[in-house]
């Protein structure tokens, strides 16, 4: 079904993409209420940690389980850099990337000996160390407490206060994300990276760096997230470590493991489901993550590579024009 | 002092060392990171203390049971959702995924039944204490540390002994091979589930004897560690992962000690980031040799 | 004919055993050279050493007359070795035409001045795609360039390492025994190919168990066993050489 769906997705594109940017363009004048507004903001930016993990995790194949320590960083370099420091927006911004990028990279130095789940579990304590320094660097930080009263994103000497221009900010965002890694995939590193994925051994006779591209992938990866945090702090004016956990960074690759690896849709998918989910089941309060939980293993069951793993757009797209071409041949034929 | 710190580091570590086991092990055959079984672990400890409070059972009857029960919750984990994707095939990302969403299940549903309040819980095996120059042992340590060694004995003989134990190997080199050897891999991974599930029971209400005290987050709060003490050993090797936990453990209470007690995880951590660094393996891990 | 490959003394040791005991050989520029022996004498151990996979306990890689010895097998295969391997490894979640283009990375690569011009990049990606599939057309593969590369038969998919190994451009091609595990026909079209390779101007290297294979296609033959050289020569000297006949062919004949 899945399948079927995506030939349809891929022969519509062009109309279904000026569709989805219409509805989002159109979105604040059409929706109201500020907590539907705020979900929508905090959906895009899931969607900008998605699509950055799915880079890592489902492009170059390292899983991560520490990717909302990129989205801590980011939210506390920009936090700290607009209230000390008065940096505006688009600064803010910027170092959030270049800090959360600069951790990237020494996190990604152990991926050239460690492999598979040893990297993996690596990832997992990287977050929790960096959550150990939010919670004790008290100058920096302020500890538990975290920090208050954030001064709002501006950009360009306007401050962006209302919820619209927070929506359109975020928008921007995400559509730059998705750009960036949209040409990545797209290029010759995004083939390289790829073969890295699938057989580090043979990407290496192929000429390719191995190591390269592994830390390259890695890095961009992390300032996109540092991105996403850079505006969620400036967003919502508060932030402290019991934000940037482990479990958000669970949260973030179920995101992409349930819109499935390397498909960048699936991930836009699997944030925005895996977010609004649970506030449609915030009417069933204390079992909301019971729910949550069992509908995981569900969905793992019923289809185990997540929604969209197995489909690869550009394949399909390729034999829609391979089927196209061969019926004007035999058209031609027909004619002649 | 310096002697205290090291009992005690080898007391918490010979608890993070008890739950190892039983993930290093289901590592080892199916080459699954179980995020389960921390919570079968939270679990364990809880259904002891509903047995022998709720009802007001004996508490080392209640405590048998608890570890039958755990054991086929582990059981049943596999049989009903990692079975079937074995069936199929599936990607091993998706077995971890569904461990997780397992572990969901089972921490909110403890969440829901129990509340998240912590609860007290006597310790049984509150015999006192030794006194080893000026350090203090109390009896509730010394048997942990033993209990964790004899487990580990007990199933290193078990796997590296037992005809079991070599299915357990074939199966974790090969599957499809063992399959065709006549292995029974499903009764076989069961089986190993089920002993998981009873390490984490144990584990769990010797932790909640030893602090008095149990609570939900339990669970999540040593998941971490589990992780970190079986790699740090090597994953998938039994005495790796008792000798990575007591290690673990020793490390933290020095570190708390002597450096600082907030940056106690980060630098414990990190110095399992260097270990893996020069020992890529981990402690005992066997070097992977890249065959072209 | 200038020297492509050379190597000098190497000795490949693993823990007490001797994998490799003192080979020195050299491929010249056009040849086809075979490497035989029987099984575990050493032969892919030996390709791992040419192409960066093991650093050689002792002794010298050159190409080209510059020294490789240690360098990282992507290094080598910029520098211009390529490979196939034993049990192919093809990338398994890519086309058939995107495993060639993972080839076409050395060819690709632009300098910091070309990557500033805009549109550059994805000139040079779509004239690679083109040679990509002027190369899949010369392999018979064309038509199925956009299926998934490890859904096609054996045969094809050895087609496609050798393919993607072409993309580099390499001034040596070394195939790890290419005909293992094909049936009759596949053998024969294969032979085919590599005919048609060498005729093209390509530099070969190969290892083969196959006996009629390496007979027909090369020029010259090394012949391993238990990790020396025992032999080499043409295919006719090598048939004929008592040692070899003792130590290998014997047992067949």
């Amino acid at each position: 079904m899945i399948e079927k769906l995506s030939i349809q997705l891929v022969k519509h594109k062009l109309p279904l993409m000026i569709a989805v940017a219409v509805i989002a363009l159109a979105f604040p004048w059409i929706v109201t209420s500020r907590y539907v507004m705020r979900i929508a903001i905090l959906c895009l930016m899931y969607c900008m940690l998605a699509v950055s993990l799915n880079l890592m995790t489902g492009v170059l194949g390292q899983m991560s389980f520490g990717h909302a320590a990129f989205w801590g960083i980011g939210a506390y370099t920009s936090a700290i850099l607009a209230k000390n420091l008065g940096f505006n927006g688009i600064g803010c911004l910027l170092a959030a990337a270049v800090i959360a990028g600069l951790f990237g990279l020494i996190l990604s130095l152990p991926v050239m000996k460690l492999k598979g789940y040893y990297f993996t579990i690596v990832t997992m304590v990287f977050c929790q160390i960096i959550r150990v320094i939010e919670i004790n660097w008290m100058d920096l930080t302020n500890g538990p407490l975290g920090i208050m009263a954030i001064p709002r994103l501006d950009l360009f000497g306007f401050e962006v206060s209302s919820q619209r221009a927070s929506f359109y900010t975020i928008l921007v965002l995400v559509a730059l994300t998705t750009w960036i890694v949209h040409k990545v995939v797209h290029s010759r590193m995004g083939y390289a990276i790829q073969a890295v994925r699938d057989d580090d051994l043979a990407a290496g006779a192929m000429g390719i760096n191995v190591f390269k591209y592994k830390v390259s992938a890695i890095v961009i990866a992390s300032m996109l997230a540092g991105v996403a945090g850079g505006f969620y702090s400036l967003y919502s004016s508060y932030i402290d470590p019991s934000i940037f956990t482990n479990n958000a960074s669970n949260n973030m690759l179920v995101m992409v493991i349930f819109g499935g690896l390397g498909n960048m849709f699936g991930s836009f998918l699997g944030a925005t489901v895996l977010t609004v989910l649970p506030e449609v089941l915030r009417g069933f309060s204390e079992y909301r993550q019971l729910i949550y939980g069992a509908l995981l293993v569900v969905l793992m069951l019923v289809r185990p590579e997540g929604l969209f793993g197995s489909v690869n757009f550009k394949y399909i797209g390729q034999r829609l024009s391979l089927q196209k071409e061969a019926k004007t041949k035999k058209g031609g034929k027909r004619h002649a | 002092m310096l002697l205290q710190q090291i009992i005690n580091g080898i007391t918490i570590g010979s608890t993070y060392a008890l739950v190892a086991i039983g993930f290093t092990m289901i590592f080892g055959v199916l080459e699954l990171t179980n995020f389960s079984n921390s919570s079968l672990y939270m679990f364990g400890a809880y259904v002891t203390w509903l047995l022998y409070a709720g009802t007001g059972m004996n508490f080392f009857v209640a405590f048998a049971l608890s570890i039958v029960i755990t054991g086929v919750l582990g059981w049943s984990i596999d049989r009903f959702a990692l079975r079937q994707l074995r069936k199929k095939h599936a990607p091993k990302l998706s077995g971890l995924i569904t461990t997780l969403g397992m572990s969901m299940v089972i921490d909110n549903a403890i969440m829901v039944f129990c509340g998240t309040d912590s609860k007290m819980f006597e310790n049984f095996l509150d015999f006192g204490s030794v006194h080893i120059g000026s350090a203090v042992v109390t009896w509730t340590q010394i048997i942990i540390l033993i209990v964790a060694c004899v487990l580990m004995i007990a199933l290193s003989i078990i796997v590296y002994r037992t005809k079991i134990g070599k299915a357990m190997t074939a199966i974790a080199q090969n599957q499809d091979a063992a399959k065709l050897m006549g292995i029974d891999t499903n009764r076989v991974i069961s089986l190993t589930f089920i002993i998981s599930g009873f390490l984490a029971c144990i584990a769990g209400t010797m932790v909640a004897m030893y602090y008095r005290s149990i609570d939900t987050a339990m669970g999540s709060s040593i998941g971490t560690k589990i992780f970190a003490s079986a790699i740090l050993g090597g994953v998938g090797i039994l005495p790796g992962a008792v000798v990575g936990g007591i290690v673990l453990g020793v490390v933290e209470t020095m570190v708390s000690a002597y450096i600082s007690s907030g940056y106690r995880d980060a630098i414990s951590f990190t110095i399992l980031i260097l270990v893996l660094l020069v020992m890529p393996n981990g402690l005992f891990g066997k070097k992977a040799i890249n065959k072209v | 004919m200038p020297e492509v490959l050379a190597t000098e003394h190497v000795i490949q040791r693993f823990g007490g055993l001797d994998a490799l005991k003192d080979i020195s050989m050299h491929v010249d520029e056009g040849e086809v050279v075979g490497v035989i022996g029987p099984n575990g004498a050493g032969k892919t151990t030996l390709f791992n050493c040419i192409t960066g996979m093991y650093r050689p306990t002792e002794g010298r890689v050159r190409m080209l007359g510059t020294d490789i010895t240690g360098w990282r097998p992507y290094r080598i295969t910029a520098h211009g070795f390529a490979r196939t391997f034993q049990n192919i490894r093809l990338f398994q979640k890519m086309t058939v035409l995107d495993n060639v283009m993972v080839g076409m990375h050395v060819q690709t690569r632009l300098s910091l001045a070309q990557r500033v011009i805009p549109g550059k990049a994805k000139k040079v990606m779509r004239q690679a795609e083109a040679e990509a599939e002027e190369l899949l057309k010369l392999f018979g593969l064309y038509d199925v360039r956009y299926e998934m590369a490890t859904s096609l038969p054996y045969g094809d998919q050895r087609k496609v390492e050798i393919c993607r190994a072409l993309a580099i451009h390499p001034k040596l091609l070394l195939l790890d025994e290419p005909a293992a595990g094909m049936n009759e026909i596949e053998t024969e079209d294969l032979m085919n190919l590599v005919h048609k390779l060498r005729d093209m101007g390509n530099t070969i290297l190969l290892i083969e168990h196959d006996m009629k294979f390496v007979m027909n296609i090369c020029d010259r033959l090394y012949v391993l066993n238990d990790g020396a050289l025992i032999a080499e020569g043409t295919p006719e000297q090598v048939r004929t050489n008592p040692v070899v006949i003792e130590a290998y062919l014997g047992k067949d004949e």
